[in-house]
């Protein structure tokens, strides 16, 4: 087994002649929650772009469990690494029927789902908590019913690796953490999460390791404490961080530093 | 909607719909102009004899035009919910978007250039349609474009195309038998050596439909969703856009520029069986036939002894319908 499930090395990529993302080296660790957290445009969202080859870098290399990504046919890749995407419309399907899409990347030409497929996608809705959802039309759930519904969809897909592309965008604060806590399970049931957050409180709570980007480059990859130790927030942010320790948990207030 | 109501729903109406294809194709065959009894046209099923004149009727009027009525109303209906899930636009079909008045301006150009030449009259209607659906298809990838610009740029080409058309037409006006049904949409005087070639291209095209629909119901996740799960989204949008030209070139090469069947059946469709399109193709195909045979029956009969174009009455129905989803797009304001 690779030491990584994701290896970056010297990934360039640009929109424009600037180019957005230079240079960029990146390992992640098997069975690891790593949050990517980084200011506006700072190339957070292309970055898992370009790990699950929805664009092409210019430059460098991205391996995927010790394989050059661009080895693996689409199918391939997608039976090793899924994406929760931002801020999708929502197609005009049943929960259920949303989910059993995410079994397309193991089927080969007209099979049809077979009982394989329905245990996978049954305990993706269990999993996910929305069992007693499957008859619902996708459009008719609530904004955390709905990103628990698209978890699902990549559960189904059954992959080692899960991308997730800001997984709180729009959900309310209960419905955040009750999102972040069904990240936690998966971890523990084994996948590897990489998920872009722009919430500084909710990716030092519940991640292993926070990767902070600012201007296109890494300027820290560590644990929790290594990363509050270190500073790379203050610097990227313009922030100060402070931890909050109470009878519930542990919490992180991020106040605006003055200039 | 739990899935085993889903599939009584699908059954249900899979039943209904191919009950009322073959009961308005049989009421096709024996009801027109000239009368042919019911007793004649099940004797001429089951092999019997009957009259000369019954059996030219039947043969040589009623049999071509029935048949590419169905071809042409498969062939439209399927196209159209094949580009409205590519181009993720409801407001989208053949004619709507251009793709029509495309195939019509190549068949109509190919007719002058080399005429009598049945068998590339497809192969024109398809290269028109083709090149109209690839402008489209560019021009809905432009960032920011709304599903009224795509439904705009379509109008435009269309006027263009029409232009192209009437100027054929006025250079040339013995380039096409029928021309001005044929500008309309219609199936008065169609023969089966004509529709040899479109039935084939149609068949072909109706079948590999079929096999890729299980793909286009992923596309309907949207672009990212779609790739995350391994399908490549740009090939298979141009692969089914390509299937989409084949099969409206299809029908436009033998009946014309008839709209509004590829845009009114596939919402019927999905609105009751909802939008997985391995129900929504064949569903759509045969609901489509069945409309324009019913369509067609109606156009004949209803003005007698006059003959309406079926273009002119699918307009009259199409056109209102399509006003109604400009408004209701409008409404949910995700135009």
């Amino acid at each position: 087994m690779a030491s990584h499930a994701i290896r970056l090395h010297g990934v360039t990529y640009s929109y424009t002649r600037r180019p957005l993302i230079a240079g960029f080296d990146l390992d992640i660790a098997p069975g690891e929650v790593t949050s990517i957290v980084g200011p506006n445009g700072c190339g957070k969202s292309t970055l898992l772009k370009i790990i699950d080859g929805l664009v092409t870098p210019h430059a460098g290399e991205v391996m995927i469990g010790g394989q050059p990504a661009r080895s693996l046919g689409g199918k391939a890749r997608a039976r090793r690494i899924a994406l929760l995407p931002q801020g999708v419309r929502p197609p005009v399907m049943s929960v259920e029927a949303l989910v059993a899409c995410g079994r397309y990347p193991h089927h080969h030409g007209l099979r049809r789902l077979g009982p394989g497929d329905r245990e996978h996608i049954d305990a993706a809705l269990t999993s996910t908590g929305i069992a007693h959802l499957r008859d619902q039309d996708v459009r008719h759930l609530s904004g955390g019913e709905r990103q628990r519904a698209y978890i699902a969809l990549i559960l189904a897909q059954d992959t080692d690796i899960i991308l997730m592309d800001e997984p709180t965008t729009y959900l309310d604060v209960h419905a955040c953490h009750e999102i972040m806590g069904l990240v936690r399970q998966l971890n523990a049931a084994g996948k590897t999460i990489i998920m872009v957050n722009h919430d500084i409180d909710l990716a030092l709570r519940y991640s292993d390791r926070v990767a902070v980007m600012a201007g296109g480059r890494l300027l820290g990859l560590g644990d929790v404490a290594e990363t509050l130790a270190s500073g790379v927030i203050e610097r990227a942010f313009h922030v100060s961080v402070d931890r909050i320790e109470s009878a519930n948990g542990i919490a992180y207030a991020v106040f605006p530093v003055k200039a | 909607m739990s899935p085993a109501r889903q599939r009584r729903t699908v059954v249900l109406a899979g039943t209904a719909v191919a009950a009322g294809l073959v009961a308005v194709t049989v009421v096709a065959f024996f009801v027109g102009s000239s009368t042919v009894g019911v007793g004649e046209f099940w004797t001429l099923v089951i092999g019997g004899e009957i009259t000369d004149s019954a059996r030219s009727i039947l043969i040589n009027v009623r049999a071509p035009r029935v048949v590419a009525a169905l071809l042409a109303g498969a062939a439209l209906a399927t196209a159209g919910a094949i580009i409205q899930s590519v181009l993720d636009n409801p407001l989208a079909s053949p004619n709507i978007i251009g793709i029509n008045s495309g195939a019509g301006l190549a068949v109509l150009l190919m007719s002058a250039a080399f005429p009598g030449a049945l068998a590339l009259q497809p192969v024109a209607a398809f290269a028109g349609a083709l090149v109209t659906a690839l402008i489209i298809f560019a021009l809905s990838l432009g960032a920011g474009t709304s599903r009224l610009t795509v439904v705009l740029a379509g109008i435009a080409l269309s006027t263009i195309f029409g232009a192209g058309m009437n100027a054929v037409l006025i250079v040339n006006p013995d380039v096409y038998v029928g021309a001005s049904t044929f500008l309309v949409g219609g199936l008065a005087g169609m023969t089966l050596a004509k529709l040899t070639w479109p039935a084939a291209y149609i068949l072909i095209g109706l079948v590999v439909a079929l096999f890729l629909a299980g793909r286009l119901t992923i596309l309907t996740l949207g672009d990212t969703t779609a790739h995350s799960l391994g399908l490549a989204v740009g090939r298979w949008r141009l692969g089914l856009l390509g299937l989409a030209a084949l099969l409206a070139g299809a029908a436009v090469s033998f009946a014309g520029l008839l709209g509004f069947v590829g845009l009114i059946v596939p919402h019927m469709v999905k609105f009751i069986v909802g939008h997985d399109a391995r129900v929504v193709l064949p569903l759509s195909a045969a609901l489509g036939a069945a409309f324009v045979v019913g369509c067609d029956l109606v156009a004949r009969v209803a003005f007698a002894p006059y003959e309406l174009p079926v273009g002119i009455l699918m307009a009259f129905l199409g056109g209102p319908f399509f006003i109604y989803l400009i408004i209701r797009n409008r409404r949910v304001g995700d135009g």
